[in-house]
């Protein structure tokens, strides 16, 4: 029996993404498609998601003009191809504090939203650094904060602290300090409510971009090749790679990355009419499939 | 006539667009300086938020804040105003005013803060709209600084094509 039925839906997408921002010291090999997407999650009684996208209303412009972001559409258009609306959302796991994964906070008015303690106090301690050490936050938008202030203020912020087993039955959350940024977290799913490898989707955020993170372009021989963005530590990612791997059984399919653009041709999946990938990694019996 | 008229609006074009750069560079850092302010103001809500851990840096963090403010404000009040930078720098002066007033009520104790976050929260969002609408109207400024996540991909800023400097400036 499935507890939840899964989807990965992208929301929008960079056509020529530079390979080396995905694998680290990948310089000069070229570009590749980096779509951006979030994870819904229909359970009993539960409509959550992992990440919630970017607002792209806010940045348009710069957005188009500066780093090629395209086809966006807002989630009452692409969770819809699931029958589910914004207002259904009831919990929102964001895996770290960048602006395409949780600029899309506004959205979701009825939801109750978890963060990492520590990627809110590194905000903090970088604020107190200084402009020159600015970098250490690049990609999170302060109007954000703002937001998750104004989520606080509402009763709708919980920060965790670390480890968090059965937030929502069977799903955990785990936190991988110092990698991707200072307080990323993972979402475990563990759909068969058993052991947890069996039928365990592990929801990776951003720290990993592309399952070749995982086994390096070599799956007979594999290796990790840790993402080429960061601001915590690279060795830091190859353990946290390795100990999402251990939570699946070594199945590298069961780490999903949000931007992987091959995600489609490994599960179930269709083209929206908006051109944008739908992707069923599971389906509960009560369910209607989005892709069939 | 005809090719009069044209050489004419093309020489006011060139001028217009000579101000419109000369102000962006004066400008330029202000506007990143009332970013800072802005972002230093919302790490001192999210730390009176989020209790002891953080409260001991706010003040230092205020303490950054209230002097890049001071110098976005010089910065403001020196510039030179031309006709095409009006707009964008009515933008910069309500931010300036609001991000301000937002600092100035942040001017407590921790405490104090958490329980009257509304009142900073208020001003300082409307300050950042100004921001955003400041860069909406300047060419190559940004809000948000996508150096370190997976959008980095900046390109460079296009000049129009048919952009010639004119000297001077």
């Amino acid at each position: 029996m499935k507890h939840y039925s899964i989807w990965v839906l992208e929301y929008s997408a960079i056509e020529e993404h530079p390979m080396s921002a995905a694998l680290y010291g990948s310089h000069n090999a070229g570009t590749s498609r980096l779509p951006f997407c979030y994870v819904l999650l229909k359970g009993d009684g539960v409509v959550a998601m992992v990440d919630v996208g970017h607002n792209h209303v806010d940045y348009k412009k710069t957005f188009a003009e500066q780093i090629g972001v395209s086809n966006w559409h807002s989630p009452h258009e692409v969770l819809m191809e699931c029958g589910v609306t914004p207002e259904d959302v009831t919990h929102v796991f964001i895996t770290h504090a960048h602006f395409d994964h949780m600029g899309g906070i506004d959205f979701f008015p009825n939801a109750t939203f978890y963060i990492q303690e520590r990627e809110l106090t590194a905000w903090v301690s970088t604020m107190a650094l200084g402009s020159r050490f600015r970098s250490l936050m690049g990609g999170i938008d302060p109007s954000d904060i703002l937001r998750l202030v104004d989520l606080g203020r509402q009763g709708r912020l919980v920060a965790i602290d670390g480890q968090r087993d059965d937030i929502l039955p069977n799903i955990d959350v785990h936190p991988a300090y110092d990698t991707h940024t200072p307080g990323s977290q993972y979402v475990v799913v563990r759909n068969s409510g058993k052991g947890e490898t069996e039928d365990t989707w592990v929801l990776a955020g951003d720290l990993v971009y592309k399952h070749e993170n995982l086994h390096g372009g070599d799956e007979e021989d594999p290796f990790y090749i840790p993402v080429g963005l960061a601001t915590g530590s690279q060795t830091r990612l190859i353990m946290t790679s390795d100990e999402m791997l251990g939570r699946v059984g070594d199945d590298v399919t069961r780490v999903v990355p949000v931007h992987e653009d091959r995600l489609k041709d490994i599960f179930p999946s269709r083209r929206s009419k908006y051109g944008q990938q739908v992707v069923e990694l599971s389906l509960r019996a009560s369910d209607t499939s989005a892709v069939g | 006539m005809d090719a009069y008229l044209g050489s004419q609006a093309t020489a006011v074009d060139h001028r217009w667009r000579e101000a419109a750069s000369i102000y962006s560079a004066a400008v330029r850092p202000a506007f990143d300086l009332l970013l800072g302010v802005a972002a230093q103001l919302s790490a001192v809500l999210i730390a009176s938020s989020a209790g002891s851990k953080t409260a001991d840096v706010a003040e230092t963090i205020l303490q950054r804040a209230r002097a890049s403010h001071g110098e976005a404000l010089e910065t403001l009040r020196s510039i030179h105003l031309t006709v095409p930078s009006r707009h964008a720098h009515g933008h910069l002066e309500r931010a300036a005013t609001l991000i301000g007033a937002a600092l100035q009520r942040a001017r407590q104790s921790n405490a104090d803060r958490a329980a009257h976050i509304d009142e900073i929260l208020s001003p300082l969002r409307l300050g950042w709209n100004e921001l955003n609408s400041a860069s909406d109207a300047l060419t190559g400024f940004c809000v948000l600084n996508l150096s370190q996540c997976c959008g980095a991909h900046e390109k460079r800023a296009r000049v129009p094509r048919n952009y010639q400097s004119t000297g001077g400036g």
